[in-house]
């Protein structure tokens, strides 16, 4: 699956370019993140605003993300769009992540420009 | 209960539906989100909210990836559904030709758990029962059958 990467100092941003994280693709969304996040960023910011559907797969694909994290890192998810913001709603995942409305603005570094990373 | 498993797979007021509409395909993921979307259209056709309709891809995808997953075990079959809009409720059945119900009994609630050792799965049953009502299944020959319903604008429930 696509996504968009870009690191900005100690975090990383990672934006899923597909509109379902679901049973077709959660298994290969979290072996991508999984070498994402051995990046080591402390931030690991996962912006959903691309993806309009999300069910128990993807969910638990996000959790597995977070439970992949190494000490001092953290997870935290910006964008979701309405159906995917009812999902972490009712199974009350919302209070277990930090959840943005958008990307939040990252100290400005010149970094190396995004790359894009599809299996 | 054994008589819930005779019970016959439409509801009562099945016959005062607006819109039936019946839905044929392979039990894979791909075929999954086709199905999916075939559902939604006609769900809009008939005049269903966007919010409604996305409260239905919800349950529906969750009930159709245990199929997929569990009745079939991955290793393909076919699933039938039936698409019911009603005056107040959408009502679905789901058939299917794979392994029955574990015990014969439909998933009990997960109790909730600490943060650390937070489940990667198990959602998907606390989304259909959030979700939806009446849900009912059974086994006649051969075949599986689940049935629910969606109560049509439901906004309270997610406050």
């Amino acid at each position: 699956m696509e996504l968009k990467i870009r690191t900005r100092g100690d975090a990383v941003v990672v934006r899923v370019e597909e509109p379902r994280i679901d049973a077709a693709v959660a298994i290969r969304f979290k072996d991508q993140m999984r070498e994402l996040v051995e990046g080591g960023e402390a931030r690991v910011i996962l912006d959903l605003s691309r993806v309009s559907f999300l069910d128990s797969s993807g969910l638990g694909a996000v959790v597995a993300v977070m439970k992949m994290l190494a000490p001092g890192q953290e997870l935290e998810l910006a964008g979701l769009t309405p159906t995917v913001a009812k999902v972490f709603a009712l199974t009350r995942m919302d209070s277990v992540f930090t959840i943005h409305p958008g990307v939040p603005d990252l100290p400005d570094q010149t970094a190396p420009g995004g790359r894009r990373h599809a299996v | 209960m054994p008589s819930e498993l005779h019970r016959s797979p439409h509801p009562p007021d099945g016959a005062l539906a607006e819109a039936v509409t019946r839905f044929d395909f392979a039990a894979d993921p791909l075929a999954v989100r086709g199905a999916l979307e075939s559902v939604l259209e006609e769900l809009a056709e008939a005049g269903v909210t966007s919010e409604d309709c996305a409260l239905c891809e919800i349950v529906l995808a969750e009930v159709l990836n245990n199929v997929v997953e569990h009745a079939y075990g991955r290793a393909g079959g076919r699933i039938e559904i039936e698409a019911r809009v009603c005056a107040q409720e959408l009502g679905f059945t789901v058939w299917d030709w794979g392994q029955p119900m574990p015990g014969g009994l439909l998933p009990p609630e997960q109790p909730p758990v600490a943060v650390e050792d937070l489940p990667e799965g198990g959602f998907g049953w606390h989304l259909i029962r959030a979700l939806s009502s009446k849900v009912e299944h059974g086994r006649e020959g051969g075949r599986n059958w689940l049935c629910f319903v969606l109560s049509k604008e439901q906004k309270a429930l997610l406050l």
